[in-house]
Parts: structure tokens; C-alpha cells; sequence
């Protein structure tokens, strides 16, 4: 016979929210870590590597952030487990030019064994980009994000930001 | 009045396989979540590849859904999942530089075939130099089904191990 439990939340022992089931059977999780920044201001890409523009050069504008996932430039797992993280720049290399953005970090070496995880895109006019990774962590591992500038660029506030939640 | 479960962990019924833990500040972690990461790079560097993609390099595979064998994600449980593709475009099997107006075109594909509303990554490049293209996508499947990316028009630069410049992700939603 099937085991069944019918019950409208789950908390920890301690009494913490987890997981609410509404009378749909739709669940939320409040307190799972999750975050959105954007950039505050229009930011001048260097030319060559810059494996830290993240927390040295650019500033970051916080839409949300449950478990305190991001500060200073610097995303930190609060909790070990498996993690989204997205790095969409958007800027204007000079055309034949090209434009980098690297993802790095003790989650990037532990996961992939890389110190840094590069993409890069084909200047002409305004373009985007989109950086994806899944890493799988323990608790306390960062990532900072940099970027490759080849003849300086400008990221723009209008498209540029990083996201990231908890998958499992 | 509210029905309130006070746990640490929730295990399934038959095998007591931990499916849900969380901590004291409401955290959940599913160990048996599936999702998975992987890369294309295991060639001899400089090379351009066209076709179904078998990406080689597993970094996270909860779950064992994905077999780098084949390229395939095989869906272990029905549901919703989402996808992610990311790639590093070349113009020929020599990996160079698409040319001026070049056209890159990939897609996802279920089960081997096109599948109605399946995004399809469409990129024209206009200068000659590196490119990046991404795309992503959430789709129903049932067990079994599977779901792989294939490069039609231009190929993917795909250099030594370690450059990882192609990458294919995804996770179950619900």
C-alpha cells in the first residue's frame, strides 16, 4: 500500500519554514537559496584578462537574494549542493574584435578542474551573451566572474547581471 | 488549522533512499535531484564539429541520466525539465573563424526527431572573430525519452581537454 503523508508545510525540526503545499499541490520554498544582480552602472572592460572585474571593477545592484548567495562581487554556496549560476554581459567590442567573460573560482576548480571557464563572443556592434554552469559544491565555494576585454569595451547596465538558485 | 511536518529528512517508503534533507534554516537539499553538466573538448584541438553532439567531459551527473557514449540526456523519471546549450562557433572543420554573414544554426531534438516548439538557435555572424551562441528551453518528457543537441548549418570550435567552450546542462523541474 502506498505510503502517503497529506500535510500543508514542512519545516525543520527547529520549526524553520521549508516548504509550503498549497491546497493545488503547488510547493514553495522560502528559504531556498537563490539570487539576482544586475549592474549598477556602465563599466569599461579592460583589454586582456581581468579575472576579477566582478568585485574589483564593476558594482552590483541586488534584486533578490535568499541565503545571502551573493556580496561584493562574489557568489558563495551558502549550503553544499548542486547550483544554476548564469553570467549575461552585454557590451560593444569594436568590430574584429571579440569579448570574453570567464567564470572562476574554488566552485569552477572543484567541479570542473579549471581555473577558469571561458566564453567569448564577435564584436561589430552591441552584443550579448549568455554564460551558463551548473556546479555541484560544498558549502563556502565561490565563484567570481571576469571578463577578457581584446581592445576595451564598455558592459552596459542595460543587459548585463547574474543569476543563480539551488537545484538540488 | 494547518498540517505542519517538523523533519530532517524525508526518505522514500519502499527503499529509504534520502529524497528531501533540510537544514535549520529551511534549506532543501535532494540528493537524488537530477542534473547534469557536461563538455565537448575532448578532440586534438582545432577542430570543427558538426552533427549530434556527444560531449565527452562529465562534470555533474545526478541521477546518471546523461551517457557520453551517445550524447543523449534519457529521461529517468517523467517530467519537466529544463535545458541549456552554450557553444563556441567555427567555420569549418578546421575550427576557424566563421566568415562575414555566416550562418550557425543548432537545435535540441527529442527522441532523435524535431519536436513542435523546440528552440532552435538561428546566429548570423557579421565579423569575422570568436563567437558564442546559447540557448535553453524547458520541455515535457516521459520516461525514457531523450533529448540531444544537433549542430545543422557551420560546426562548433572544439579544442583540447580543458577549453570546455561547449557545454550542455539541464535539471528537473517537476
Amino acid at each position: 500500500m502506498a505510503s502517503e503523508l497529506h500535510v500543508d508545510a514542512i519545516k525543520h525540526s527547529g520549526g524553520t519554514s521549508a516548504m509550503t503545499i498549497d491546497s493545488s499541490g503547488r510547493m514553495t520554498l522560502p528559504a531556498q537559496p537563490r539570487f539576482l544582480v544586475t549592474l549598477s552602472s556602465n563599466t569599461t572592460v579592460p583589454d586582456g584578462h581581468d579575472q576579477d572585474w566582478s568585485v574589483s571593477a564593476a558594482s552590483w545592484t541586488e534584486k533578490f537574494d535568499v541565503g545571502g548567495c551573493f556580496g561584493s562581487g562574489l557568489f558563495t554556496s551558502p549550503v553544499a549542493g548542486v547550483y544554476h549560476i548564469t553570467y549575461r554581459m552585454y557590451c560593444n567590442p569594436s568590430a574584429g574584435s571579440y569579448i570574453g567573460a570567464g567564470m572562476n573560482g574554488t566552485a569552477i576548480t572543484d567541479t570542473y578542474g579549471l581555473t577558469n571557464l571561458w566564453h567569448f563572443q564577435a564584436g561589430g556592434n552591441d552584443t550579448g551573451f549568455t554564460h551558463t554552469a551548473l556546479v555541484d559544491v560544498a558549502a563556502g565555494k565561490t565563484i567570481q566572474f571576469g571578463t577578457y576585454g581584446n581592445g576595451s569595451s564598455t558592459a552596459r547596465t542595460d543587459g548585463t547581471f547574474i543569476y543563480g538558485y539551488k537545484i538540488a | 488549522m494547518a498540517s505542519i511536518l517538523k523533519v530532517n529528512t524525508i526518505q522514500d517508503a519502499t527503499n529509504s533512499n534520502t529524497a528531501i534533507s533540510v537544514d535549520s534554516s529551511g534549506r532543501v537539499t535532494q540528493p537524488q535531484h537530477i542534473a547534469f553538466q557536461v563538455t565537448l573538448s575532448n578532440y586534438a584541438g582545432n577542430a570543427g564539429v558538426q552533427g549530434t553532439l556527444t560531449f565527452d567531459q562529465v562534470f555533474v551527473n545526478k541521477g546518471s541520466a546523461y551517457d557520453s557514449s551517445n550524447g543523449r540526456f534519457v529521461a529517468p523519471v517523467a517530467g519537466t525539465y529544463f535545458f541549456s546549450f552554450y557553444a563556441f562557433v567555427a567555420g569549418n572543420t578546421s575550427g576557424s573563424k566563421l566568415g562575414n554573414n555566416s550562418t550557425f544554426r543548432a537545435k535540441f531534438q527529442k527522441n532523435g526527431a524535431d519536436h513542435t516548439g523546440f528552440q532552435e538557435i538561428y546566429h548570423i555572424i557579421e565579423a569575422a572573430s570568436y563567437a558564442n551562441v546559447s540557448a535553453s528551453m524547458i520541455v515535457e518528457l516521459d520516461v525514457n525519452d531523450y533529448v540531444t543537441v544537433n549542430v545543422t548549418t557551420s560546426y562548433i570550435y572544439v579544442g583540447g581537454v580543458g577549453s570546455n567552450f561547449n557545454g550542455f546542462n539541464g535539471h528537473l523541474i517537476g
